[in-house]
């Protein structure tokens, strides 16, 4: 095994979903026309009679945070899932044919998603400041830059995991829908989960989103359920847990 | 050194024996054909010499290079245009080529001087910016093959190089693959399950069916093997039994059978060299030649011969219909 192959590899892969990235104007489109839709209606609809007890929060600064961790995380978990169709159409072949190791591949590969990700977050974040009443804690940015690629490197992994596994394209809608709304709805991205029953707050701690919004939150506006230390400590554990259990499935994976 | 020699190489999935000991020799320089059915095994195959799955008994070398233990080296000394497209189709076509360089670690220099040629060489340098999703076919074929030469490998394998093309197309591809040959001194191994393609394309052939290598040789041989060639020649006025004793009497023909007053059949080893003798002795008699027609046994009849049934799935019998089901049914599950 050469090294400089090895990185070499990475970064074509790495560059590619940067090409795909940039061509996919529809995706761009509706990165940013999908969380304006939810700072609407979700923003002003709930805004409109939702308030904090005790606290000068409007909802929709509380929303922003949540709604760019869920574009992250959408962004992410489909771009882990996309080995499904480089399968599909043949391109998978094209990669496990090639004398190169498959953790470099999967580390370009999930670096590219990471990058796409966050660019994704900051287009959102902006959308949020340009047509929102959003106040911004700008100290905050680097932290969610660290915080968005956390997310997105957790949600590449688990992707990639279930599209290793799966060997056909039908299961794809069945994961979107049955994986992702809870994992999305319970981050605490719409309502805080600090208020939620127990049994409900159980699942919402073993979802790595939750803390994905969590510091966020803090970075952005300030205010957050949990300290942001344990917030990080957390994602670095799942960001770790996905990315290797991702690219073991991946490693497993063969074209029979 | 043989560019591939296999030795007992064999692939199980489950019960069926998709390969079965297989023992083959394929010589360097030499265009080579896997002829057989859909569900012979000539996919599988291919599969185990490019190392994508593992042989379940016996192995291969490529290039010297074990298949199992050395499979690293395996993959850099081939290159692999698969049945279907691996290319991304959100790639434009130049791209599809550089990422392939990379992934196989070519200096810069050399990957964009070998891509432009390339590129020449199956006319799409004015096409090579574009996203592949734009590109016909025939031009997503064209692309995929010269992206299996792009590292210079020693052996290309091409499996099913002309499934689904219409027959310009196809026509245009056999050039290709022939003049890839002649020119890059490439060893080439493909499967086809077309008789004409491997007829037209192929040194040697080998003929398989359920996983076993029943006939190795040229297409030439392989059709001499079943027998002579058969002449029928008309005359116009008229055969004499002169006549008739004389062409007995040329060399390389076997049997003269009197039709009818004005045509004769005979059978003759190798029937394209009879004929002009022929011509020579009507013009001497001054008898006036209507027509010749040869007719030699096809790659079809050969195989034939060997199982017993056609090639086509429409000849098959019940029996082969039926394990050809249970293959597909085993394809598609893959």
């Amino acid at each position: 095994m050469m090294l400089g192959n090895e990185v070499t590899a990475s970064y074509v892969m790495w560059l590619r979903e940067m090409k795909r990235f940039i061509r996919s104007y529809s995706r761009i489109g509706s990165t940013i026309a999908q969380p304006l839709l939810w700072f609407l209606l979700f923003g002003v609809g709930f805004g409109a009679s939702f308030r904090f007890v005790g606290m000068d929060l409007e909802y929709i600064e509380f929303l922003a945070p949540g709604i760019v961790a869920i574009s992250v995380f959408f962004s992410s978990l489909t771009g882990g899932l996309s080995v499904i169709w480089d399968r599909r159409f043949g391109f998978l072949k094209e990669i496990l044919v090639s004398p190169v190791s498959r953790t470099s591949i999967i580390l370009g590969r999930t670096a590219g998603v990471a990058t796409y990700s966050i660019i994704q977050g900051f287009l959102v974040l902006a959308v949020a400041y340009a047509f929102f009443p959003v106040k911004l804690n700008f100290w905050g940015i680097p932290l969610a830059i660290v915080v968005m690629a956390f997310i997105s490197l957790t949600f590449s992994g688990m992707g990639l995991l279930i599209g290793s596994a799966m060997k056909s394209p039908e299961g794809f809608h069945l994961v979107m829908t049955f994986l992702s709304m809870p994992l999305f709805l319970l981050s605490g991205a719409f309502f805080p989960v600090w208020n939620l029953p127990p049994w409900m707050l159980y699942v919402a701690y073993v979802d790595p989103l939750t803390y994905g919004v969590d510091a966020l939150r803090i970075g952005m506006i300030g205010v957050g359920g949990l300290a942001l230390w344990i917030d990080l400590v957390l994602l670095v554990f799942s960001s770790v847990l996905f990315v290797i259990v991702g690219a073991t499935f991946f490693r497993r994976t063969s074209l029979e | 050194m043989f560019a591939i020699e296999t030795s007992g190489l064999t692939k199980n999935f489950g019960k069926l024996v998709a390969v079965d000991h297989v023992d083959l020799k394929i010589k360097e320089g030499e265009i080579f054909g896997l002829l057989g059915p859909n569900g012979a095994g000539k996919t599988t195959m291919i599969h185990m010499l490019c190392t994508i799955i593992k042989p379940s008994d016996g192995t291969a070398r490529v290039f010297g290079y074990d298949i199992r233990k050395e499979p690293d080296k395996v993959r850099r000394a081939l290159g692999i245009v698969f049945q279907d497209t691996t290319l991304d189709l959100k790639l434009t076509g130049r791209e599809n080529l550089q990422l392939h360089g990379m992934l196989y670690g070519m200096p810069k220099d050399l990957r964009e001087s070998r891509i432009n040629d390339l590129l020449d060489f199956i006319d799409l340098r004015n096409r090579a910016d574009e996203v592949v999703e734009n590109y016909s076919g025939g031009m997503m074929r064209r692309l995929e093959t010269i992206r299996g030469l792009l590292t210079m490998p020693k052996i290309l394998f091409l499996d099913e190089p002309t499934l689904g093309l219409d027959p310009q197309t196809r026509y245009n591809m056999w050039s290709y693959i022939k003049e890839l040959n002649k020119k890059e001194r490439i060893t080439i191994l493909l499967t086809t399950h077309y008789m004409d393609e491997a007829d037209h394309l192929c040194d040697r052939v080998g003929i398989i069916d359920y996983g076993e290598i029943l006939a190795v040789d040229t297409p030439d041989n392989l059709k001499r093997g079943l027998g002579e060639d058969v002449i029928l020649l008309k005359l116009n006025n008229g055969i004499d039994r002169e006549f008739i004793e004389e062409v007995a009497r040329i060399d390389s023909v076997k049997e003269v059978k009197s039709l009818d007053a004005n045509s004769i059949s005979l059978s003759a080893v190798k029937g394209e060299e009879v004929i002009p003798t022929l011509f020579n002795l009507a013009r001497k008699r001054s008898v006036e030649v209507k027509s010749v027609d040869l007719h030699r046994p096809t790659l079809e009849d050969v195989f034939l011969h060997l199982t017993g049934r056609g090639m086509r799935e429409e000849t098959v019998g019940a029996e082969g219909k039926f394990k050809m089901r249970a293959r597909m049914y085993r394809r598609r599950r893959r």
